[in-house]
């Protein structure tokens, strides 16, 4: 493997410089969408700390420019540090208790949706179409902040009314084939994201991309219908895995959550 | 004096192994006729990565048509029950600050007082 090749000290300052009023943009976008002071609640200080790390880390013989490297990891900063500042507890005292779960949700869809701290949309294909395709990831990421609502409701004292939500769409899941349970599982119960997930089960990242919006597609058609849509077809990217899991016997964590709940 | 070569005698031939036989060679079931190539529907734009243009890329210019496409596929998705009605509002909100969080307002440093 070739070796880093970083910066000197004075051209990794340079570019601190260069891009710091950038990387407090970044700070203030998160500031403003979560209603922060994005100074009083720390984000220009970890935005800046990410910025610094990056310069020093950065090699420009990967042909990756600046911005490219950085913007993840400081928008990543950013939104730490915002769900540690007392902004977070504070203005959720102050604001409605659908803003405070707003934010709960839209914080953990940044695991599923990492490309959205690009400022990327969910789009690993294009139809040719640009309001096709922003349609289309903004029902996939309407869908996926449904999954994170559904299970943060029933983790915290849950209502009759979330609970039978839950089951519906536990029931809708667990009639899929057990890598599709899995993969639903490992991103919005284990918090993995999809590239993640991938690297995990040592295939490409567009594998696991593309077969997550299909099984969107399936539960959006599933829960319209009021029954399981017929399960998708496995992907062949995926299907050495099928044949590991159906080798060790397993169902799909769904399924077994179902068995075991109805004893 | 030397060994003669000539004095060597044969001990014994051993009888050679006797062929088990020949499979029969099977016929071939189906010829397939040779299919004719179809053509090339077309060829889909490389993606850029990362940068303006990127696959998917969004800026602060498409904020507010976002922002109402947000809210128009919740109420179709609450209305097909995909999305459990007690969370219309929630779930809206939250894809909402997702985008709004990722839509940077400007790269120019602030002006300092």
């Amino acid at each position: 493997m070739a070796e880093r090749q970083t910066l000197t000290e004075e051209e990794a300052n340079n570019l601190v410089v260069e891009h710091y009023g950038w990387a407090e943009s970044i700070a203030r976008s998160v500031a403003r969408a979560w209603s922060l002071d994005w100074r009083l609640d720390g984000l220009d200080g970890a935005a800046m700390e990410a910025l610094i790390f990056c310069s020093r880390r950065f090699d420009p013989t990967r042909g990756i420019p600046f911005k490219g490297y950085a913007r993840k990891r400081i928008h990543e900063a950013s939104t730490d540090a915002a769900r540690k500042s007392k902004g977070w507890t504070r203005s959720t005292a102050n604001k409605t208790a659908v803003e405070a779960k707003a934010r709960e949700i839209s914080a953990e869809l940044y695991g599923v949706f990492p490309e959205m701290r690009e400022g990327r949309l969910p789009v690993s294909e294009s139809s040719g179409n640009e309001d096709t395709d922003m349609r289309a990831a903004v029902r996939e990421l309407l869908v996926g902040a449904s999954i994170v609502a559904t299970r943060q409701a029933v983790s915290s004292d849950p209502l009759p009314d979330d609970l039978i939500d839950y089951r519906r769409m536990v029931g809708v899941m667990a009639a899929l084939e057990p890598v599709h349970q899995w993969l639903l599982y490992k991103v919005y119960w284990d918090g993995l994201s999809l590239r993640t997930v991938a690297t995990e089960w040592e295939t490409d990242g567009l594998n696991v991309m593309r077969e997550h919006k299909v099984l969107i597609a399936y539960l959006q058609k599933s829960m319209a219908q009021g029954k399981p849509a017929p399960a998708p077809k496995i992907r062949p990217g995926l299907r050495p895995l099928m044949t590991k899991l159906k080798g060790d016997g397993s169902k799909g964590p769904f399924t077994d959550a179902l068995r075991k709940a109805s004893g | 004096m030397g060994k003669n070569k000539d004095d060597k005698k044969v001990g014994a031939v051993g009888s050679s192994g006797s062929t088990k036989g020949v499979k029969g060679t099977e016929s071939v079931s189906e010829i397939e006729k040779v299919k004719g190539a179809t053509s090339v529907k077309g060829v889909s734009g490389v993606s850029r990565v990362g940068g303006a243009g990127a696959l998917g890329a969004i800026t602060l210019e498409q904020r507010d048509k976002l922002m109402s496409l947000v809210s128009e596929e919740a109420e179709k998705l609450a209305a097909q029950g995909v999305i459990p009605k007690s969370q219309r509002a929630i779930v809206e909100q939250a894809v909402k600050m997702v985008i709004d969080a990722s839509l940077i307002e400007s790269a120019e440093p602030p002006k300092k007082k």
